[in-house]
């Protein structure tokens, strides 16, 4: 799942408004000329003025971390 | 979906594909490293037991000290004046967008457990530029790659490789190459 500031369901968290910068990251794991399936998820960073956080998403399951 | 390509760098580069073997050894494909010495050829081996590199006059990277190698066998030369064709690896990294990476490492472990290593083998490697090897040795021990800033659709890492073996018999590990693309 990848923000999309058009659809209703997507909100950011209101009163940190609008992060600075969004950015979509896919860890990875390689072993000859393969991908590892077992690490493959979505990480959107979100960065704010003070703090910055990741939201990182796997098949159903979703979590926030700090960074 | 980005795609991982592994390639033995040569006069021509040979793929290492998911059921290929890296092999590390002696004077030829299939030859002995003696204890304690440094691999002084490199080949893809097949999983049929066949040379796959034999017409690619592959590259190899031997092990001399922390920051000096013999490639292909010529004069030892420092670490940091390999160039990008004479590393051993190449991982080529592809996707139809513009891609960064960050975070990248790579190191070798047991096969099973990410943070063991491989029994009775000493691996060094560098990526191009480095001015000293790291015993990657389990994720723990992993060599730190340069984080690709420059947007593209392909990004390409080289590393220089070179294995010992510590004790008799087919000594084995696994490579693995961790990151974020962004």
């Amino acid at each position: 799942m990848i923000y999309n500031a058009d659809k209703p369901n997507h909100s950011y968290f209101a009163d940190w408004e609008k992060p600075q910068e969004v950015k979509i990251k896919r860890p990875f794991v390689s072993q000859r000329g393969k991908i590892n399936e077992d690490k493959i998820y979505e990480v959107a960073r979100l960065k704010y003025q003070n703090h910055t956080i990741e939201v990182c998403i796997d098949g159903e399951k979703v979590w926030i971390k700090k960074c | 979906m980005s795609t991982f390509t592994w390639y033995l760098q040569g006069t021509t580069n040979t793929e290492i594909a998911e059921t290929d073997i890296l092999q590390f050894a002696g004077m030829g494909f299939n030859s002995t490293i003696i204890v304690g010495d440094y691999n002084k050829s490199t080949h893809v081996k097949t999983s049929a037991g066949a040379d796959k590199s034999s017409a690619n006059t592959p590259n190899n990277n031997r092990y001399v000290s922390s920051n000096q190698v013999s490639i292909n066998e010529g004069a030892n030369q420092s670490l940091s004046t390999v160039v990008d064709s004479e590393a051993t690896l190449l991982i080529k990294i592809e996707d139809t967008s513009d891609f960064e990476v960050e975070d990248a490492v790579f190191y070798v472990y047991n096969g099973t457990s990410v943070a063991t290593p491989p029994v009775d083998l000493d691996f060094q490697v560098a990526e191009v530029g480095d001015t000293d090897f790291t015993q990657a040795l389990g994720k723990g021990d992993a060599l730190a790659l340069d984080d690709k800033t420059v947007a593209s659709t392909e990004q390409n890492y080289y590393i220089v490789a070179s294995l010992s073996p510590e004790d008799f018999g087919t000594r084995t590990g696994t490579m693995r190459f961790e990151g974020v693309l962004i």
